[in-house]
């Protein structure tokens, strides 16, 4: 019986894994409904978008605000802001743009959403990669400048996928019943742009404002990273637990939603039309 | 044999829980194929996704010891920005199937030629109906839902799909919902008729018409 058990779970599992693998490889074709370029899009998109940031703020010669390279320091806050951003508003269509595959019963919305959240994590890898190669290959930045502390940068930047898996899931939850969630969650990004310590250590700030901006999950996570990455940058002003348990609150929530809407009394999205 | 246990299914709505299937005891046996017959809205494509898995019922049970496709409809499962061999190739690895045999083995049937190419959003109804089919007719499930997916394509079309199913009798059975009593007496041998969340089992065609119209009636009727 429990070998029964067992077998059923393993094979459960198994057909989950496929499709998400091949949920994920759809998603990377349609990221951008570009048929032509396909899957580049997705990296190039970035890469003009920090290329002319980098320029920009190269000219005004801002100084980096800890370390010595200013590309380092920016990098290790935007990509983690893209990255959030980008679980938040893709995550929100995830459900009503892929609500025709959920005719296949393989196809449900946890595979969906964790498709998706690997995908855009894949991407933003490759991204940084991309530069670190660049950074490398034109400006004789040695890669290891990028990693002061290995064990601590994975740490922070597992921290850092699962607030991003849990966004993405908790925001495609919301997405799934509340139509109007895609275009809340499209103003993000702003807001994000100036709450999450992309110009500054939170060092930096006076303590009243510092406190506010402490309850942004992402501004300790990048905190927490930019300690990890910068040699010679310590900081005490994070809480590691913060931004981790944000990230499972999230992913529950997303789970439970997922669930009731499973057992099928509840499917939110016939409620509310 | 797919067997429904006290099934129940009811969606809510802006006025009020409705209910689409009432409880309900049903099998199908292997060798029948049946049409589910009922007005629009009567809960059919439900009662196929219930078969299918896609929906959980509210009550009650599926048990099934047979493999079932998704229901097959005009649109579902496709996306339009893709062409159709790559929502096919999408299929094939849900499925675990190979690639390339099945790819020829689609175009074939399908008979889309370039189009095969072009993305879906380019296509007829009827040219998604038969990609469609020869998508399914890849899969060898041992009970084929098709949900409204046959009345699209023309009378060859509908000929060709008649005799794959013909060839694969003694393995497949079909479980179709149409509005055309013709196409259904080309497939079907026995039927269900859904009247107001009632799903009633009929062993031979000619009944189940007859109560179909008695419904069809009422409705007019009232």
């Amino acid at each position: 019986m429990t070998r029964l058990v067992q077998s059923r779970a393993y094979r459960a599992i198994r057909i989950s894994l496929i499709t998400i693998h091949a949920l994920l490889l759809r998603d990377a074709l349609t990221r951008y409904g570009v048929r032509s370029a396909g899957y580049v899009w997705a990296l190039v998109q970035p890469l003009l978008q920090l290329g002319v940031m980098m320029t920009v703020f190269g000219l005004i010669g801002r100084a980096p605000a800890v370390g010595d390279s200013l590309v380092i320091f920016f990098m290790t806050g935007i990509m983690p802001l893209f990255l959030l951003r980008a679980s938040l508003i893709r995550g929100a269509k995830a459900i009503t743009q892929n609500r025709t595959l959920m005719n296949y019963p393989q196809v449900r919305g946890f595979e969906i959403i964790t498709a998706r959240a690997l995908l855009e994590s894949i991407t933003s890898f490759c991204v940084v990669v991309l530069v670190m190669l660049f950074m490398k290959g034109f400006h004789g930045l040695p890669l290891l400048d990028w990693i002061s502390n290995p064990l601590e940068l994975i740490c922070a930047l597992a921290t850092l996928q699962l607030l991003c898996y849990g966004a993405c899931f908790l925001s495609a939850q919301i997405g799934r019943v509340f139509s109007i969630w895609a275009d809340v969650v499209s103003v993000s990004g702003r807001l994000l742009f100036f709450t999450s310590g992309l110009w500054y250590t939170l060092g930096a700030l006076p303590p009243r404002l510092r406190d506010l901006i402490l309850l942004n999950p992402l501004a300790q996570n990048i905190e927490w990273i930019r300690d990890a990455s910068i040699a010679g940058f310590e900081s005490d002003l994070f809480n590691p637990w913060y931004p981790i348990t944000f990230g499972v609150i999230c992913l529950v929530i997303g789970l439970f939603i997922e669930w009731l809407v499973r057992i099928g009394r509840f499917d939110l999205i016939k409620a509310v039309r | 044999m797919i067997e429904l246990q006290g099934i129940e299914k009811s969606y809510r709505t802006r006025h009020g829980v409705r209910p689409v299937i009432r409880p309900t005891n049903l099998a199908f046996y292997r060798g029948a194929n049946t049409a589910v017959l009922g007005l629009n809205g009567a809960g059919k494509s439900t009662l196929l996704r219930l078969i299918a898995g896609v929906e959980k019922p509210d009550r009650g049970k599926v048990l099934k010891d047979v493999t079932v496709s998704s229901p097959l409809g005009v649109t579902g499962g496709f996306s339009g920005n893709l062409t159709g061999a790559e929502n096919l190739k999408f299929i094939c690895r849900i499925y675990g199937l190979d690639l390339a045999e099945t790819t020829a083995f689609v175009r074939e049937f399908s008979e889309l030629g370039p189009y095969f190419y072009e993305p879906i959003g380019a296509y007829s109804s009827g040219m998604k109906a038969r990609l469609m089919f020869g998508v399914s007719m890849a899969i060898d499930f041992q009970v084929y839902l098709i949900d409204e997916g046959l009345s699209v394509g023309d009378s060859s079309f509908r000929w060709k799909c008649q005799e794959a199913f013909a060839a694969r009798r003694s393995r497949s059975d079909i479980i179709m919902t149409s509005h055309s009593m013709s196409t259904i007496r080309d497939f079907c041998t026995t039927a269900v008729v859904i009247d107001d969340g009632h799903v009633v089992p009929f062993q031979d065609l000619d009944a189940a018409e007859e109560y179909y119209m008695e419904v069809l009636a009422k409705r007019a009727a009232s």
